[in-house]
């Protein structure tokens, strides 16, 4: 069931990513790249992860107000009048049925008050705060799990950080590179 | 470090308290990341407190004060050394004979007390990530207390008060 899901899953991200690379409508490129963000978050409510689906799905959504908003300023049309009929019950019954999905998730989360540790006595958790002491020397668990044990983890997460902050430093540079030491600098122009 | 009759900042009990907290949270700082592997603290939320020690220094003294303490050049070689540092402590197990990122130290001097050297490779990997977590959140305050908009003209337009200040050109 889970499989076969996941397999339907990925033909529809395969089918939205080419309509995204091969339309001529920047709008319905974004909304393309947008919906691979909610099949992928879907894949997550399936094997098991639902707080990764909605970070998954908080950062699809936000990434597609950015694009919409910074790169299809020119050619946005607005629509006027009333909502469609057809619009609203397609984003209903969408709704509907990412709504089965986070239920069949959470269903398949453990009871409250027990959790997975107590039920499975060779999952992760276990190993953590039996064996995290003797095997890293760290008396600190939440840092043995960050440095050691999901470090590269932790080295993405970094790069990530690294790469946020000289693209906002690169973006936010008010003088250009290109211009030569001699020439006009902001202090010239006033 | 300036005069407390400096024109620029706040006023001057702004300044004097600044000056006698900042060494007491930058020592917090230091403690947060040194001894993250034995106390709840890690090298993020040290360098998030290196950062904030930046911070205060600039809405306190001004942006000159900083900008020639710890300047922009000295925030991008210890951003990026840091971000290289840690690659080279992943990349050092496999010299070793382990594997990547895999805790060499841990195994060559095994430790089981509450030592300060202790836990391997984890203290140098938290110091890393401090410096790399307090240098970038710098740059990113300091690129945005630089720049100010400002009409010349009739036009308002973005410049970059870095070199000069914007008050005496008024």
């Amino acid at each position: 069931m889970v499989e076969s899901t996941i397999a339907v899953m990925t033909i529809f991200m395969i089918i939205a990513a080419i309509i995204a690379l091969e339309t001529t409508d920047l709008l319905s490129a974004v909304i393309s790249v947008g919906a691979i963000g909610v099949a992928v978050s879907i894949c997550f409510l399936l094997v098991g992860a639902p707080d990764i689906a909605s970070t998954q799905l908080v950062v699809e959504v936000l990434t597609i107000i950015i694009l919409i908003r910074a790169t299809i300023r020119h050619d946005l049309i607005t629509i006027d009048g009333d909502r469609e009929f057809f619009g609203l019950t397609v984003t209903l019954a969408l709704l509907f049925v990412f709504f089965l999905f986070g239920l069949k998730a959470f269903w398949n989360l453990p009871e409250f008050g027990k959790p997975a540790m107590t039920q499975f006595p060779d999952c992760a958790s276990n190993r953590y705060l039996t064996k995290s002491f003797q095997e890293t020397g760290s008396r600190n668990i939440l840092v043995s799990i960050i440095f050691d044990y999901r470090g590269v983890d932790t080295f993405g997460e970094l790069c990530i950080l690294f790469a946020g902050i000289w693209g906002a430093f690169a973006i936010m540079r008010v003088q250009s590179r290109k211009k030569k030491a001699g020439e006009k600098t902001n202090e010239d122009k006033q | 470090m300036k005069t407390n009759n400096d024109k620029h900042g706040m006023s001057l009990i702004v300044k004097n308290t600044a000056k006698m907290v900042m060494g007491l949270i930058f020592l917090f700082g230091i403690y947060l990341t040194l001894y993250g592997h034995i106390t709840p603290a890690s090298g993020f939320s040290g360098g998030v407190v290196f950062a904030c020690v930046f911070i205060l220094m600039t809405l306190a003294f001004g942006k000159n004060v900083v900008l020639n303490t710890l300047g922009k050049t000295t925030a991008y070689i210890l951003n990026c050394s840091a971000a290289l540092l840690f690659l080279l402590i992943a990349n050092l197990s496999i010299l070793f004979g382990g594997k990547f990122f895999e805790n060499f130290l841990a195994k060559l001097f095994p430790s089981t007390n509450h030592d300060f050297f202790s836990a391997g490779c984890i203290p140098l990997y938290n110091l890393v990530v401090a410096i790399n977590i307090g240098a970038g959140l710098f740059m990113v305050f300091i690129i945005l207390a630089v720049r100010r908009v400002v009409e010349i003209g009739g036009k308002r337009r973005l410049i970059s008060t870095e070199f000069f200040d914007t008050t005496e050109r008024k």
